[in-house]
């Protein structure tokens, strides 16, 4: 069975290119009878929010992948105890939030540097690379301005596309709320990114 | 454009999506459902056979048996142990002199001196 689609994360079932994805829940359901394909499926569809939460709280690239990385594998150890498997999401968003602060309070004991740009390379050109590495250091050190319940929602909402109402679940606090939370963050990035977009830097 | 305006509009963090790389999405789905199912094998309980059931069953009753058992040896070897007091027969305890015991024992018809001799002690005897 093809576990591909990386779109729903909603816990509903949608076709994608013509194919009927499974739900979160049945998905859950297959990797608990040992289907390694269908928890690759689910970390296809929820690495960028498990990823958007990480990097709320760790500050920077590295750290928010080996954070995903070890919510992922936990989430695997325990996944019978997660009692709504269709809102897999919110329970490995939990998860993430708990593995992160660890990672920050380890960082604080190391005294490490917070918000390193990250060194990811991709298939563009050097050029383009290195304009992509400008860009993303200068959205990390916006973003750790940032109280970090901001930085959680404006990256939940613009990064990895919730709605309010599904950041509220996950973050435990109301859809108006939600809202404040992005309207304040984006407010203060526009600010300390010099009234430019992120699209406006890329090509100064 | 006023301020609320400008806000409405989401900031692209697209620069910081790690999904936009479907290459590297993949690397890293592929590592992490490897690692997590490995991590899963490794809290599952392993199956077990009849007899690696019958052989984990085993140990502890062994034990058990074994505590039993000496429990019952010593016991036994206590209670077995011969007594070092004597063991007082009838006519100590009834007061027969062992002279009268004698005579009755005896295959010969005893005198009347040695009746009279033998009554004589069990009347020492009794004062």
């Amino acid at each position: 069975m093809p576990f591909d689609g990386m779109l729903n994360d909603s816990g509903s079932t949608v076709r994608v290119s013509g194919a009927i994805e499974p739900t979160d829940a049945q998905l859950v359901a297959h990797v608990c009878s040992g289907d390694a394909t269908a928890f690759e499926a689910l970390v296809r569809r929820h690495y960028r929010v498990a990823y958007s939460v990480a990097l709320a709280h760790t500050g920077n690239q590295a750290d928010a992948e080996d954070v995903c990385h070890d919510a992922f594998v936990r989430a695997a150890e325990h996944l019978e105890e997660c009692r709504q498997p269709d809102r897999f999401a919110q329970w490995l968003c939990a998860i993430v939030r708990n593995r992160a602060h660890n990672v920050r309070a380890r960082a604080r004991v190391r005294r490490a540097s917070p918000l390193e740009p990250g060194t990811a390379t991709s298939r563009d050109s050097p050029a383009r690379d290195a304009e992509l590495a400008d860009l993303r250091g200068r959205l990390l050190q916006a973003l750790a301005q940032l109280p970090s319940i901001q930085r959680e929602v404006v990256l939940l909402h613009d990064l990895h596309g919730w709605s309010h109402d599904e950041i509220a679940v996950a973050i435990g606090t109301t859809s108006g709320m939600s809202r404040q939370h992005l309207f304040k963050a984006r407010k203060r990035l526009r600010g300390t990114l010099g009234g430019h977009s992120s699209e406006d830097l890329l090509h100064e | 454009m006023n301020d609320d305006s400008i806000n409405d509009r989401p900031i692209d963090f697209s620069s910081l999506d790690p999904t936009r790389d479907s290459t590297h999405l993949n690397e890293i789905a592929q590592t992490i459902a490897r690692d997590a199912m490995a991590a899963r094998a490794r809290r599952s309980p392993r199956p077990t056979d009849m007899l690696s059931e019958l052989a984990g069953w085993m140990r502890p009753v062994l034990a058990a048996a074994a505590i039993v058992l000496a429990v019952a040896i010593s016991t036994l070897v206590m209670s077995r142990r011969p007594s070092t007091r004597s063991v007082a027969s009838a006519t100590d305890i009834l007061g027969i002199p062992p002279e009268l015991m004698d005579l009755v024992h005896s295959t010969r018809t005893p005198s009347l001196a040695q009746i009279d001799e033998a009554l004589a002690t069990v009347g020492r005897a009794g004062q």
